[in-house]
């Protein structure tokens, strides 16, 4: 007896499943990375990220001394010492005369101006990451949160076009190359880059949510109060939470809860402002209530890498329309016989689907 | 009224009347070398907050294997915020000897001297670092690394106040309970406050007393 011809065997099923589940994967992996995007959220990114890389490398040059001159905290024969055995690597830590001390800082804000103002942008990009890099290896002890962020946003910068909006150099391409000031130069590494630190984030929020999890504090809501009666922290006295218990414990439960949804819950179109809002408020509350405001906004910066570039966009380009509007006008009446073309010349071109 | 449809994908984009031509896109062998460096790159992402202890023997053998990549990029993060939980802090008193005689007594960090505020922290931050490695000091090596740093420490401190000897102390701030902040004890209530010796260091002798392992008495 033979089966109809209409039902498929079992192994095609399985093996179609298969096939099928593979090139979704794939063709999902590949739109994810390689679909080229729009650079405004990058090159928002990059002014923000350029002005707090700015302020950190201004305070490690305000107190060169403490951090890096001959008799500070860890010279650089300690830092040898503690670091033996790593792949960690600092060209202060075998270059450390002063000379070599005054050019790196002013090597490092001259590339942080350069970022933030948009002027040659990658390149700047390349020197802040590899200068933030090699600052932070050379005083392994002084770093926290803020130079984490600082570092992976320098990397990523570095990756893609980060220059491309609302830089100098974008300006000066308008003004002498005749560029449209709003023309969308979609890029892959844009996207990469933003991608990147999307995942970036993800993990870090994911890890630290987990590593709460080891902690009873994290589970009987009183973790909270750690972080508010610590005088070494706080910059704003919540101590009088002391008789809101309530309260605590539910601020203990969402910020672990947060961390650890963050990674499911930014993707989808309708969590993402929640989850955005969420970030506002703890990042905020670290930065207006630990005392870590560089902390608290390096990670909202980072934060910026899920607005839509048609978010920012729309928030500043907006803002340039009557200017435009009025480059436009002086285009028509400068060349009027575009309103006398033929229809047919004067229709959008329709690209071949 | 028309509606334009905003595409939320974070970096995809909106179409637009100035939209150029069509970007170019990459070649397939050089998607499959990204994609190659993405995989390793994301892999070791999350290998190095996988592999801070309590941590298996499955992570951290990976974490042997990234990690010249993550050491190399500053990478090698454990983002363990305020994690297993928050606990007191670390803080260093020293007490410096002029040559006159005289003392000055100090607390690193210090919120009146150390400003702006990421310069405390950067300064809280070394306590803390100090205090990580008093705590791992139970091995030779981990000792000698723990004297070096204590008598940098004391180096910068004797530098700075112009002394001829510098006496360390390793103090730990113990957070009140919400009780004990209804009951009006002040944050810095001298009964949350407990100290180890780390060692006294001169000029003439790089450290008279050795740093030893020990719990801060209470």
């Amino acid at each position: 007896m033979t089966m109809p011809e209409s039902t498929p065997r079992l192994s095609t099923i399985v093996r179609s499943y298969f096939a099928d589940s593979v090139q979704q994967i794939v063709s999902g992996w590949d739109r994810f990375w390689f679909t080229p995007a729009d650079p405004a959220t990058l090159s928002m990114i990059r002014i923000l990220a350029g002005m707090m890389l700015l302020y950190t490398h201004f305070i490690w040059l305000w107190s060169s001394a403490d951090f890096f001159g001959p008799t500070s905290w860890m010279p650089a024969e300690t830092v040898r010492l503690v670091e033996t055995g790593t792949y960690t690597w600092s060209h202060l830590q075998w270059a450390n005369s002063p000379i070599v001390l005054s050019a790196s800082h002013v090597v490092a804000i001259t590339a942080c101006v350069a970022l933030t103002l948009g002027v040659w942008a990658r390149p700047a990009a390349v020197v802040v990451f590899l200068l933030t890099v090699s600052f932070n290896h050379r005083i392994p002890g002084a770093l926290y949160g803020l130079d984490q962020v600082n570092s992976f946003l320098a990397l990523y910068l570095a990756i893609g076009p980060c220059g491309a909006c609302y830089s100098l150099d974008r300006w000066l391409k308008n003004r002498f190359q005749r560029v449209d000031p709003i023309a969308m130069e979609r890029s892959v590494t844009a996207n990469l880059a933003v991608r990147l630190m999307q995942i970036h984030l993800c993990v870090i929020y994911l890890l630290a949510g987990l590593s709460k999890l080891q902690g009873a504090a994290w589970w009987d809501g009183t973790a909270f109060w750690g972080g508010v009666a610590s005088l070494e922290y706080q910059s704003l006295d919540l101590t009088w939470l002391a008789t809101w218990p309530l309260t605590v414990n539910l601020l203990t439960h969402v910020t672990v809860l947060w961390e650890l949804a963050y990674c499911v819950l930014i993707w989808p179109r309708l969590t993402r402002p929640v989850v955005l809002l969420l970030a506002i408020c703890v990042h905020g509350g670290i930065a207006l209530a630990l005392g870590m405001k560089t902390f608290g906004l390096a990670m909202l910066i980072a934060n910026v890498s899920f607005i839509a570039p048609a978010f920012i966009r729309a928030l500043i380009d907006r803002r340039r329309q009557p200017q435009e509007n009025a480059a436009s006008t002086e285009l028509t009446i400068r060349k009027p016989h575009v309103a006398f073309r033929p229809a047919a010349e004067r229709a959008p071109h329709r690209r071949a689907s | 009224m028309s509606h334009e449809r905003i595409d939320w994908q974070a970096s995809e984009t909106t179409p637009a009347a100035a939209e150029p031509a069509t970007p170019p896109r990459w070649s397939r062998v050089v998607k499959c070398v990204v994609s190659v460096w993405l995989v390793f790159h994301l892999f070791a992402l999350i290998v190095a907050p996988w592999s801070v202890p309590p941590s298996s023997l499955l992570s951290v053998q990976c974490w042997e294997v990234c990690r010249p990549y993550l050491e190399v990029l500053n990478l090698n993060h454990g983002y363990h915020f305020f994690a297993p939980e928050p606990g007191p802090s670390h803080l260093v008193r020293y007490e410096v000897t002029r040559p006159d005689g005289t003392t000055v007594e100090g607390i690193v960090p210090d919120l009146e001297t150390h400003r702006p505020r990421l310069v405390y922290h950067r300064h809280f931050m070394l306590t803390e670092y100090l205090n990580r490695l008093a705590l791992e000091a139970d091995e030779i090596e981990n000792q000698k690394t723990l004297n070096a740093v204590a008598k940098s420490f004391a180096d910068h401190l004797r530098e700075q106040h112009n002394g001829t000897a510098v006496t360390l102390h390793l103090r730990r701030h113990y957070i009140p309970s919400p009780q004990q902040v209804i009951d009006k004890v002040p944050l810095n209530d001298p009964s949350l406050y407990a100290e180890r010796p780390l060692g006294r260091f001169s000029s003439e002798m790089s450290q008279e007393t050795r740093v030893k392992r020990q719990e801060p008495e209470e």
